[in-house]
């Protein structure tokens, strides 16, 4: 290496400093004016990738919280209409004992027929239940009439019929994770054919025809003492689907609980790899700052120093 | 000692004159010269002639030229200009693609799929089903919005390549000619300043390509392209580039050599691989056209794949087989022909939710449950990725290029610093330098003058004798 130092190359020199020192700050006053690290992907390509990652998820999992609040709002209309059908029960239950008593006399049964009719077009009402134009109990056949009764109710066998869909709409709430939006109240109005399961609607009409003839020899089948044993089985099993719906309504907020946090997880790692540390950059920008300003006046001095030129005579 | 008489002491003296008034141009020379890029600084070589004879002092000039340097930073440019040209495109391609900032095609691909999942939920709701379809429809025009603006990017390529030729020309039409200026020249001084500036030609040269030169006998240069070897100038004689039209859609902008001699042309697009002309190539030929046909590809598979299952779903109306996207044959121009079949923009109900006839379950969202799956189903790079990746991959492929060329470009630039700080370290005018020539050479001169009349006072006291 020569001693040799040209002044040309000191202004390549300055000019390189300057060009490298204005992107700097460039970079860094864009960083601190959007607040964000990575303002495109290629101010750092693994980690715009893995943002890019993120934000799709995040986007899917504000999908599945909306989907979530449908199947909530179906589960409170459904355990609204499961616990009017419970209260419909027991008050049919609590007539029929009454009918059931020896001392009542006939004008006194005929009166509670009455009402049991009365509960019979209720629990109908009930199980036609609309939100909208869309029938709740009739599964995927959204706009059928799910129930009706017999034309010659209470005198029929059987006394009701379900015209709706045996299938249930289930909706995605998570990665291959779906939940139904349904229930099966077919299968607990009418009975689904086990021992444990009685056809409501039958027994209803049963119990009326029992009360309207005076049949209380509880050895008869088609006495009211039988209709309120059919009655006890029907009104278990509508107990045990409210305690199912309990679960899950249950199941349904662990669901939402779990993606809040994954969301809330989620958009920590997008802050965490997109966000600055302003403090930080405003420091480094600061510094480069000061690094401008040296580099200035640096080569203001040595490229303005005089030469012997100045000196001749 | 053949120092004779004192006659011959006059024509020493003028000797020791004219050497010193050479000195003194080649000084006034540097500093005229003292900003002319790739000057090289000239010196007076002095050599004793004094008792050599009747010849006297003889002073040639020479210039101080590394030519190994000046071989490394002509090399260096062409990576340079590579760089250059390479890191503006990329950064251009990434504003287009980047989904850093702004919703793009892979943000209209998830809210698609979000509106088909949402549909799940009352898959007969004529609200639902509106979404879907205005989702489809910005999706679509993503894919062509997208495909058109990357056909404008390769357009202007195209241009900017174009519009380089005629000064490439130039270039080496003047490369040429100074050769010939250099066999017309005897003066050495003048040779090694036409010298100089062909390297400064060369330099500019090697900035919009990979080249190689050498010196022939007679002091011209001779420049080949550095990969293939085709000779471009040879003496006198400078070869002319010229450029292929850009009409075929996915093909491929040539590049051709014409030899004015032989009138052969030659394609040389695979050996232009560096400097910027190189990297306007590159991204043309090379990164638009696999971005583009990448492009294609997903739309193909994507409409191709959403029919496939669509068409076995059902419409509100009970009918099924029906698209959901017009088909495309193939990928080739694929994302530009992205289109939603007008009987699903007439006719919301023969969208297909239900995957069974829905007339009596109007309920039935199973397709809608399928299609909304086939996100995360790996449809692309023969059933390695799904969409969102592909396209992810695809976009922030460009963003790493982007992001090594401008790294490599920072760091090669230095380099290209750091060889101009030495040449001119070796060949840059120092005006200090020359001041203190200019003092020696001017008291030189003080000196010759005052012997001349040291001289001619001792002459005149012989001839009073």
């Amino acid at each position: 290496m020569s001693l040799r130092v040209s002044p040309g190359a000191n202004l390549f020199f300055f000019k390189r400093m300057f060009g490298v020192q204005t992107r700097d700050q460039a970079k860094l006053s864009e960083q601190v004016a959007t607040g964000k690290r990575i303002n495109r992907s290629s101010d750092d390509p693994i980690a715009a990738k893995a943002l890019g990652a993120f934000k799709e998820n995040l986007g899917r999992t504000d999908q599945y919280l909306r989907n979530i609040s449908y199947v909530d709002r179906s589960w409170r209309q459904i355990e609204s209409s499961v616990s009017q059908v419970n209260d419909l029960m027991i008050r049919a239950r609590d007539l029929a004992i009454q009918g059931n008593s020896a001392s009542l006399g006939s004008e006194g049964r005929e009166a509670i027929a009455e009402e049991i009719s009365q509960l019979s077009r209720q629990l109908l009402s009930i199980a036609n239940t609309r939100v909208g134009r869309e029938y709740i109990f009739s599964g995927q056949a959204t706009l059928t009439e799910p129930f009706s009764l017999d034309a010659n109710f209470p005198n029929a066998n059987p006394a009701a019929s379900f015209n709706g869909s045996a299938s249930v709409k289930s909706i995605p709430i998570g990665e291959s994770q779906t939940f139904e939006t349904q229930i099966r109240l077919d299968q607990i109005l009418l009975g689904d054919g086990s021992p444990d399961s009685a056809d409501i609607f039958q027994t209803l009409a049963n119990l009326e025809r029992a009360l309207r003839s005076n049949n209380i020899d509880d050895s008869d089948p088609s006495s009211v003492g039988q209709a309120l044993e059919d009655l006890n089985l029907g009104l278990s099993r509508v107990q045990r689907e409210l305690a199912n719906i309990g679960g899950k309504t249950n199941r349904l907020d662990n669901a939402r609980k779990s993606l809040d946090d994954h969301r809330l997880l989620t958009q920590e790692f997008v802050s965490n790899l997109q966000d600055v540390d302003l403090s930080e950059v405003i420091y480094e920008f600061q510094k480069s700052q000061t690094a401008l300003q040296a580099t200035i006046g640096v080569a203001g001095q040595v490229l303005g120093v005089q030469s012997l030129m100045d000196f001749l005579r | 000692m053949s120092i004779n008489g004192l006659n011959g002491i006059f024509g020493r003296v003028l000797d020791g004159l004219r050497v010193s008034q050479r000195g003194m141009n080649v000084v006034a020379n540097n500093i005229a010269n003292t900003n002319t890029p790739g000057y090289a600084r000239q010196f007076l070589v002095q050599g004793s002639g004094a008792f050599g004879g009747a010849s006297g002092l003889n002073g040639g000039i020479a210039s101080l030229i590394d030519p190994f340097l000046e071989r490394q930073i002509v090399n260096e440019y062409s990576d340079l200009g590579f760089l250059n040209s390479r890191s503006s495109t990329l950064s251009h391609l990434e504003t287009i693609m980047d989904e850093t900032n702004h919703e793009g095609l892979g943000s209209a691909m998830n809210q698609f799929f979000n509106s088909i999942s949402e549909l799940s939920q009352d898959p007969s709701s004529g609200i639902l089903r509106q979404n879907v379809r205005e989702r489809a429809i910005a999706l679509s025009d993503q894919f062509k919005g997208l495909n058109s603006k990357l056909q404008n990017v390769r357009k202007n390529l195209s241009a900017s390549i174009k519009s380089k030729v005629p000064g490439l020309n130039d270039t080496l039409t003047e490369i040429a000619r100074l050769n010939q200026s250099i066999i017309n020249t005897q003066d050495q001084s003048t040779k090694n300043e036409i010298k100089s500036q062909q390297y400064v030609l060369l330099q500019r040269l090697s900035n919009e390509m990979g080249i190689t030169y050498f010196e022939t006998q007679n002091q011209t240069v001779n420049v080949q392209l550095s990969t293939g070897g085709l000779t471009i100038v040879e003496g006198m004689t400078a070869s002319s580039f010229s450029v292929s039209d850009d009409l075929t859609p996915g093909g491929e902008l040539n590049l051709r050599v014409t030899n004015p001699l032989s009138g052969q042309m030659t394609d040389v697009t695979s050996n232009v691989r560096s400097g910027e002309l190189g990297g306007l190539l590159k991204d043309r030929n090379d990164t638009l056209n696999t971005t583009m046909s990448q492009l294609n590809d997903l739309a193909f598979n994507f409409v191709t794949e959403f029919n496939a299952l669509h068409s076995t779903g059902y419409g509100l109306d009970g009918n099924t087989g029906r698209n959901f996207f017009v088909p495309i044959a193939g990928p080739s121009g694929a994302a530009a022909q992205m289109a939603i079949n007008p009987a699903i923009l007439n006719d919301l109900n023969t969208m297909a939710a239900a995957d069974a006839n829905p007339i009596i379950n109007l309920g039935n969202n199973g397709m809608a449950m399928q299609l909304a799956g086939l996100r995360d189903a790996l449809t692309m790079e023969g059933g390695s990725q799904t969409f969102t990746d592909f396209y992810s991959t695809l976009s922030n492929g460009i963003g790493m290029l982007k992001n090594q060329a401008s790294n490599q470009l920072l760091s090669k630039s230095g380099v290209v610093t750091r060889l101009q700080i030495q040449r001119e370290n070796i060949s840059g005018v120092d005006l200090n330098e020359e001041a203190a020539d200019l003092i020696r050479y001017q008291k030189a001169f003080e000196a010759s003058a005052r012997v001349m009349s040291a001289a001619s006072q001792m002459m005149d006291v012989v001839l009073r004798i």
